[in-house]
């Protein structure tokens, strides 16, 4: 049936490739009488079809006309903006923004600009917790898929089957109204897993670090006064910069003795090094929650919506990144597994240096993308009232001191940014891996 | 590890709970874990849980707050789509048995239990719910659902092609017919002929049949959206696709097609927008609710965005498939983007300097188009489907809507009649999905092998045609356990609707059921969500599930 417009005589249009048809029967009357020698001499003819046939001309005017028709639509849209006056200006960002900040100390005087800042910060706060939680216990989930141990094996499947398939929001407003309202208990009788964690529904305090204020200073050109966060940020580049040159370093003595140069070794030496010592240097200690009558002393204290949100994301990444990860497992090949066999490869040096190097090539894209996944769904923490960026759009817009066409753009604008900020390192990293393969 | 025999669960418990001392630990600790979980849901199911709301509230949860005298055209509709289903599914099956030769007899006790362990979730979630009902409508309503499947897919395994072909055509008319017939009688009659010479004309036309499908729903979409007093300029170029099709058909008559799968696909179209007419008939679309809402969004959406995501794969892969433009939208974003900050910093009027953003964000296109895609025949072609692809994929649907919510009116002119929340909510959908289906339709496109293309090219047939009825059909049955997952995807995202456009969803109903004298300050938002969740853990795994089995039925990537 797919053949019912292929009738014999239209194999003359095979010669005629270049040749849009246009549906004229009567050209294609004539088509069917021009014998075989008139076919060949179109062939052997240099002369070109007109311009209306000839699909040179027709593809340009084609795309033209699409490319035409998207300016047209903006310009359409931006006429129609024009006329409501609802112009696209940026200047109400030095206004006042007038709304307060829960769980920050921004005050309402204070102009627009630092409200979408805090609500970026916030934003960026989620999104890293997210990241590396998710990729923790997804991690662990999706190799608890393929336990050999039942009740791991089982229970693994079910979260993966249950999360995958539920509502994102869903488990939002579960994890908000559900365990971080309904579950954790009254500040008297605390969730009290003192010194690690300590709930209540004031919030959750865990385990972290602290530091004092550091300031670098170049005198009369430039002040920095580092916060703790900032310190930490100092020290992990420090310690991944220190330990890729002595990585560089121990390769190339390796190269030259033979061997592995044991870089492994050292880099491992150089992280704990330069880390330890950077960590006292800068005055970083570690602070644990206490329950102190019906506060909560030290430690890191995580607002409700931010727990429930951070935990809704993670719960549901991981869900996702666990099936990743066991998909990669199982793609690599069954022989490689086999080959590592019979080399008498101990188990763990099997998965350490056969399968899990081939895996991760494989996972890391997928990985990527449920990254970038997890940046966009973080505007979802709205709904918990977390301020983050959209929240803070949106009480914007609802204390009208903002306009909400153009701030709307903005907020579009700005998660754009930081998805294709996203993709590029993911497509950076991807590269890299790529070219090691062979 | 030296006894091999004993006590056979002995071993078992050995070899799945206790094979080393770590994994005797591991079963230890994780057992604890997962009971202390299992045993607080338990606890909250069946003790502390007050499930009364839901049991209150069903309808509501189902159909939201849709007038209860209206009712029958829910069963109307419900019965004809299931119908229509069965016969797809018994034509299916035919077909295999034609291809494969009749697979030998089962007997019924083992159909069922085959059937038990594949629909599980969906047969339990349906007792559940029905055995919350309070009235004996909901049970007649799934015995009617399930029963015009089945009769259905006898039906369609039974009769001869051309029978059920003529049963098709009754009852797509039929279903245009008395959805217009009620009020209007005069534009009844008119609309019944125009539907009878558009289907005729289609399947006269009928090639490549998808585009005539297109066409049509296009037309007939559009026509249904724009009703009433909306602009005419737009009501005539949808007019004129849907009366161009019986006209062309006119011109380059054809033989009467007896082709199933096309009249079924059709027939579905017309049908399920008959549907949508019925049931938006007494209440417009802002009367609908609960989980019908949900699933009308996700249907509409899915099914709304597949030309756009087509046209947009196409437009991707034209030319040399393998170079990709990505880059050409980062070249363009950081080109229009210094403009952009310019008139940002300076606080000048964006709206003014949009022409000039475009303007340079277009040249960056084009000159990255054009080296990139040197060796493509449609390069701009290509930086406006990646431009678009990669722009949307960037974007949070959440945002997306709050936009169409809040700011999408002053997008269109001050005469314009700005449609309701939930077109402009199906509208977003649509643009949404249509990025993620065309990446979809690419990696379809890729995995074909060249020589199907050279192939047909070798055969005369041009590349419209090549397109259209070699290429697509083919990439289109590969990726289809891919769109079902997009569909869940894009099912489950429906919920974002209601959150933030505010209409009554089917998670969104909870609140209104919430404040409830009844229920008033009683905090049960546990329940109303876990019972959500239920309804679309059903759906999805059930979706999922069948999906899995389709792409094992396929053979997608072992041929």
């Amino acid at each position: 049936m797919p053949f019912r417009g292929l009738s014999p005589e239209r194999h003359g249009a095979g010669v005629h490739r270049l040749v849009r048809p246009h549906g004229d029967e009567d050209e294609d009357d004539t088509m069917t009488e021009t014998t075989a020698a008139a076919t060949s001499e179109v062939i052997s003819s240099p002369s070109r079809p007109p311009p209306w046939r000839d699909v040179r001309y027709l593809a340009w005017a084609f795309q033209l006309a699409v490319v035409g028709a998207v300016i047209a639509v903006v310009l359409w849209i931006r006429n129609n903006l024009k006329q409501r006056n609802f112009l696209i200006q940026y200047d109400y960002l030095g206004g006042r923004a007038g709304i307060p900040i829960t769980g920050s100390d921004f005050r309402g005087t204070q102009p627009v600009r630092e409200a979408v800042i805090e609500g970026l910060a916030n934003t960026g706060r989620l999104i890293v917790a997210g990241v590396v939680l998710a990729t923790v216990l997804g991690t662990l989930i999706g190799i608890g898929r393929l336990s050999q141990n039942l009740v791991v094996r089982t229970a693994a499947q079910w979260y993966v089957e249950v999360i995958r398939n539920v509502p994102l929001i869903a488990i939002f407003v579960i994890m908000y109204s559900g365990v971080a309202l309904n579950y954790l208990p009254r500040p008297n009788v605390s969730l009290d897993w003192a010194p690690v964690l300590v709930a209540n529904t004031r919030g959750v305090s865990a385990t972290w670090y602290e530091a004092g204020r550091t300031r670098f200073e170049l005198p009369g050109v430039y002040t920095f006064d580092a916060t703790a966060n900032w310190k930490f940020a100092i020290i992990l580049v420090a310690v991944v910069a220190s330990v890729v040159a002595v990585r560089w370093w121990r390769r190339r003595v390796g190269e030259r003795r033979g061997g592995t140069g044991q870089a492994g070794i050292y880099s491992v030496a150089t992280a704990l090094v330069v880390g330890v010592a950077m960590w006292f240097a800068f005055g970083f200690r570690i602070t644990t929650p206490e329950l102190d009558g019906n506060r909560t002393l030290g430690g890191i204290e995580m607002t409700l919506p931010f727990f429930a949100a951070m935990s809704a994301l993670v719960l549901y990444t991981a869900s996702h990144i666990a099936e990743i990860v066991r998909g990669s497992i199982q793609a690599v090949a069954k022989g490689q597994g086999e080959a590592a066999n019979a080399l008498a490869l101990s188990s763990s040096q099997r998965l350490r240096f056969v399968v899990l190097p081939q895996a991760m090539r494989i996972a890391l894209p997928p990985i990527g993308n449920q990254y970038l996944n997890l940046a966009k769904n973080s505007s979802l923490a709205a709904i918990v009232t977390f301020p983050e960026l959209t929240k803070i759009t949106q009480l914007l817009i609802s204390a009208s001191t903002v306009p909400p066409v153009a701030s709307l753009l903005l907020l579009l604008g700005i998660y754009l940014c930081i998805s294709l900020t996203l993709s590029v390192i993911v497509n950076v990293v991807n590269r890299r891996l790529r070219i090691v393969e062979r | 590890m030296s006894e091999r025999v004993g006590n056979p669960a002995v071993l078992w418990l050995r070899r799945n709970l206790f094979r080393s001392p770590v994994d005797g630990l591991v079963t230890v600790v994780s057992s604890l874990v997962v009971g202390y979980v299992v045993y607080r849901a338990l606890r909250f199911v069946l003790v502390t849980g007050r499930w009364d709301i839901v049991r209150v509230n069903l309808d509501r949860f189902m159909i939201g707050n849709y007038p209860a005298d209206e009712l029958w055209r829910i069963v109307v509709a419900l019965v004809g789509v299931a119908c229509l289903l069965g016969l797809a599914v018994g034509n299916g099956v035919k077909r295999g048995q034609i291809e494969h030769g009749r697979s030998p007899s089962v007997p019924v006790v083992q159909r069922a239990r085959d059937l038990a362990a594949r629909l599980w979730p969906l047969i339990l979630g349906l007792l559940l719910l029905l055995s919350m009902a309070e009235t004996v409508m909901p049970w007649l309503l799934v015995g009617a659902v399930v029963g015009a499947m089945v009769v259905g897919r006898l039906v369609a395994e039974r009769l001869p092609d051309r029978l059920i072909v003529w049963t098709l055509f009754g009852i797509t008319v039929a279903g245009v017919l008395l959805v217009w017939v009620p009020n209007e009688p005069i534009k009844a009659v008119l609309v019944g002929i125009v539907a009878i010479a558009t289907i005729g004309g289609a399947t006269l036309l009928a090639e490549p049949p998808s585009l005539a499908v297109w066409l049509l729903v296009a037309g007939t979409i559009g026509l249904i959206v724009l009703r009433g007093d909306t602009v005419i300029w737009l009501k005539v170029p949808m007019l004129a696709a849907v009366a161009l099709i019986p006209l062309a058909a006119v011109v380059r008559s054809r033989p009467f097609p007896v082709s199933v799968p096309f009249w079924l696909v059709l027939g579905g179209f017309v049908l399920s927008i008959s549907a949508v007419r019925l049931l938006t008939r007494p209440v417009g679309w802002d009367g609908w609710g609960g989980l019908m809402m949900n699933l009308f969004l996700a249907i509409a959406g899915i099914s709304l965005c597949f030309p756009l995501g087509v046209l947009l794969a196409l437009g991707r892969q034209a030319g040399n498939p393998t170079a990709s433009l990505t880059g050409g939208v980062v070249t363009a974003i950081v080109l229009g983007g210094i403009p952009l900050a310019v008139a940002i910093l300076r606080g000048i009027d964006l709206g003014e300097w949009m022409t000039r953003i475009l303007l340079v964000a277009a040249l960056g296109f084009a000159v990255f188009g054009f080296l990139a895609g040197r060796t493509s025949t449609l390069p701009l072609l290509r930086v406006v489907s990646v431009g678009y692809i990669e722009l949307i994929r960037g974007m949070p649907l959440y945002v997306l809507l709050l936009i169409s919510f809040a700011a999408l009116v002053f997008f269109f002119p001050q005469d314009f009649n700005t449609p309701g929340l939930v077109v402009r909510a199906i509208v977003v959908f649509t643009l949404f999905t249509a990025a993620y289906v065309a990446e979809i339709v690419r990696g379809g496109l890729q995995s074909l092998p060249k020589g199907q293309t050279e192939a047909a090219q070798a055969l005369g047939l041009t590349p419209t045609r090549t397109t259209f009825l070699i290429v697509l059909p083919q990439a289109l049955r590969n990726v289809i356990p891919a769109l079902v997952g997009q569909f869940i995807s894009l099912f489950k995202d429906t919920t974002l609707a209601g959150a933030a456009m505010g209409f009554g969803d089917m998670l969104n109903i909870g609140e209104a059921i919430r404040s409830q004298e009844v229920f008033a300050g009683a905090r049960l938002i546990p329940e109303t969500t876990t019972f959500v969740m239920m309804v679309f853990w059903v759906g999805c795994i059930t979706m999922s599930r069948e999906s899995q089995r389709l792409e094992r039925k396929l053979g997608v990537g072992t041929r």
